[in-house]
């Protein structure tokens, strides 16, 4: 479970940062310089998308260590690729998308990498967070 | 773009993925050395706290930054479809570290299913186009 809001989470950060980005005037790489940069991160803190964006960053902190003190390394960060399969879907429910063919077969193959781990890596520490319903 | 282009993009879209891998191996190697609970929130949130203490862990987050920045170099150079699908070269960087570094046992059964997740994601990121 708090892998999938790792997510969850992460998904959030991104549409924030996306929306203030959008929300910032046009940068010429020319003409950019330190008042410039201090005029875009005015202009950015006064959206409310990147305080969103900050406090997902602040819940991620909070989230990220408990899944990475009950799992190892190479099994909590391929668990967390759950979000390429999730957005899609997520997005076909709420945003009506279409999706192609190469895609969903994709997911399949993401999907399958993810089962393929969850069901071989029944280590200790994997079963011990999963009997104290943290996975 | 040019073949310039694509050699900056892959040497970026490498240094992102090595960034992102010392990142999470600086916040492993914090948690495993605190060696605490996490099951309650108020646990995890002892745990975030104890981290902040903890240089490696201001290391990692510093990278995070330094990843942000590189990003958006990147796709102000190519599309986002292509630097994603070369960056899930990362999920393999990862299982490296974590076999070599954390001296993790990363078994077969490990190394197929972090590969079958790079490959998918390669494909994901690709498809863009298609919508």
């Amino acid at each position: 479970m708090l892998v999938v809001a790792a997510d969850v989470i992460q998904f959030i950060i991104m549409v924030s940062f996306k929306k203030v980005a959008a929300e910032l005037p046009p940068v010429s790489l020319d003409t950019l310089g330190v008042g410039s940069v201090l005029h875009l991160a005015w202009v950015a803190v006064q959206t409310k998308y990147f305080w969103l964006g900050i406090a997902g960053m602040a819940s991620s902190f909070i989230i990220w260590p408990a899944v990475l003190a009950a799992l190892d390394l190479s099994v909590a960060f391929p668990l967390g690729s759950m979000s390429f399969v999730l957005i899609p879907i997520l997005s076909i429910v709420f945003l009506g998308e279409h999706i192609g063919v190469l895609r969903w077969f994709g997911i399949l193959v993401i999907t399958g990498g993810i089962a393929w781990l969850s069901v071989t890596e029944k280590q200790p520490a994997l079963q011990a967070a999963e009997a104290k319903g943290i996975t | 773009m040019t073949l310039a282009n694509y050699v900056t993009v892959l040497i970026l879209v490498t240094l992102i993925s090595l960034a992102e891998t010392g990142a999470q191996l600086c916040f492993k190697t914090a948690v495993e050395k605190l060696n605490m609970p996490a099951n309650t929130f108020r646990e995890m949130l002892m745990l975030s706290w104890r981290l902040l203490f903890f240089f490696r862990v201001w290391v990692g987050m510093w990278a995070g930054l330094a990843i942000l920045g590189m990003w958006i170099t990147v796709l102000g150079m190519s599309d986002l479809n292509f630097a994603f699908s070369l960056s899930s070269i990362h999920y393999l960087f990862i299982a490296l570290s974590a076999r070599f570094v954390l001296k993790e046992k990363v078994g077969r059964n490990r190394w197929l299913a972090t590969l079958m997740i790079t490959v998918g994601i390669a494909i994901v990121s690709l498809s863009g186009g298609q919508g």
